[in-house]
């Protein structure tokens, strides 16, 4: 399995998608599900709550596909930012959410950080391999307010709030973070090396 | 600015990490797609893409891959039989030819197809709106993330699975109901639509019947309403008298984040 195919390869699967070609979408799921339902159980912390919205990406991308544009970025970027919305707006729905800051709950997997585990790294491409090594090398703190943004959903303000950290001191990670990630990713993965 | 600068300030509003005045001017500028800016926003989205490809992958239970493909083997038909009434719905591709499997589902789709319809044409005409325009703008609003969406869950059960959604347009003063399956209603009751403002004091407003015949899904525009951000609540309720001004039985909720 390849996380970043080619936009050729993108522009493919959701034509055939558009189509009405029900195996291309269930390659499309054998692909990409484990990612989509990881990082739904990830934000959600819940099962059923994952697999709801494994469902709801999914038939989304079933019914949109033929407006998915390849060269705005690559059906994974589109699936995790489909994803992470509708589990960021199932948990607000909820009100059931656990400690987001940990992320984590009685039916979830312990996911610590925003990197996968070891066994599961053995599954990566080299593009997401690069990407875990530069999120893994980003300070604990700076990591930790990119974690809360990302998984939670949390503006900046929010962030200080949680964490008692001074809105500047906040902001002052969150851009660093940001910084060390694109210096360490190649343009591909939206970085400048 | 610096392109660097703007990828970060793109960056962080697909985030969702900016507040206030900031949020909504980035945000703007993001909608608005200008030609200098779409590379940087390529970029922005990738690198917010590269951190969700980060997280480790979890296999979902096998269930889940067959509940999918039910699923959109039960959509196809619902969407070929409207691409084929007089609606103006942009011509999706026909399916390809279909395993034995499918043709089992071909009378009951085409029957609750019709039904749907008729639910479909009652219902958006009680809201002045279209059919192609309930499903092509729901299509729409589901893509941009910066509209609301809110789960109704079961108002006697709330762990039970969500029975609809809610869609809110952040640019305009209507909203979406979109219905995975709603039962047929008891002889002599009908659905109705109520929305609650978030004024202190304020009392649950009939918005809409939902007329079904049969067992089906329902998507339903609703205009010339408060937006969702002015809503404290939309439910559904099951009524003897689709004019009342107080619902008597709730089945589903939506509540406000």
């Amino acid at each position: 399995m390849n996380p970043f195919p080619t936009p050729d390869d993108d522009a493919r699967v959701a034509h055939a998608i558009a189509s009405g070609d029900e195996a291309a979408l269930a390659r499309a799921y054998d692909a990409h599900g484990s990612l989509v339902y990881g990082l739904a159980l990830r934000v959600c912390g819940k099962v059923h709550d994952a697999e709801e919205v494994l469902q709801d990406v999914f038939l989304t991308l079933w019914r949109t596909a033929s407006r998915f544009d390849a060269g705005r970025g690559s059906l994974v970027a589109y699936l995790t930012t489909l994803t992470r919305h509708r589990a960021i707006d199932r948990i607000r729905s909820r009100h059931a959410r656990p400690d987001a800051a940990l992320g984590m709950s009685d039916d979830a997997p312990p996911v610590a950080s925003l990197a996968p585990t070891p066994s599961d790294g053995a599954e990566l491409s080299e593009d997401a391999r690069l990407a875990v090594g530069a999120l893994d090398r980003l300070p604990v703190e700076e990591r930790r307010v990119l974690e809360l943004a990302y998984f939670d959903g949390l503006s900046q303000s929010e962030i200080a709030a949680r964490t008692g950290d001074p809105l500047g001191t906040v902001k002052g990670r969150t851009r660093n973070a940001l910084r060390r990630l694109r210096e360490a990713l190649p343009r591909s993965l939206g970085g400048v090396q | 600015m610096s392109r660097d600068s703007v990828i970060e300030l793109f960056t962080l509003s697909l985030l969702g990490a900016l507040d206030g005045e900031e949020a909504a001017a980035v945000r703007a500028r993001l909608d608005a797609r200008r030609p200098e800016d779409l590379d940087a926003i390529t970029a922005a989205e990738t690198l917010v893409g590269s951190i969700g490809a980060g997280v480790a992958r979890v296999s979902a239970p096998p269930a889940a891959r067959e509940r999918l493909l039910a699923r959109i083997a039960h959509d196809a038909p619902e969407v070929r039989s409207r691409a084929g009434s007089a609606s103006a719905l942009p011509p999706r591709p026909a399916a390809p030819s279909r395993p034995a499997r499918r043709t089992r589902w071909i009378v009951p789709a085409l029957l609750g197809a019709a039904f749907f319809a008729l639910a479909l044409f009652n219902a958006l005409r009680d809201t002045g709106s279209t059919m192609d325009t309930a499903e092509q703008q729901l299509s729409r609003l589901l893509l941009d993330p910066s509209n609301p969406r809110w789960i109704a869950n079961d108002a006697k059960d709330p762990a039970a699975k969500p029975i609809a959604t809610v869609v809110g347009d952040a640019k305009q003063r209507r909203f979406i109901l979109a219905v995975d399956k709603l039962a047929a209603p008891p002889k002599g009751k009908a659905y109705v639509l109520w929305t609650i403002s978030k004024e202190p004091g304020a009392q649950p407003k009939n918005v809409a019947s939902i007329p079904l015949a049969s067992e089906a899904k329902v998507i339903l525009e609703v205009t010339d309403t408060a937006a969702l951000a002015d809503l404290a609540a939309v439910a559904i309720s099951l009524e003897s008298d689709v004019r009342t001004t107080t619902p008597t039985d709730v089945i589903a909720v939506a509540k406000a984040p």
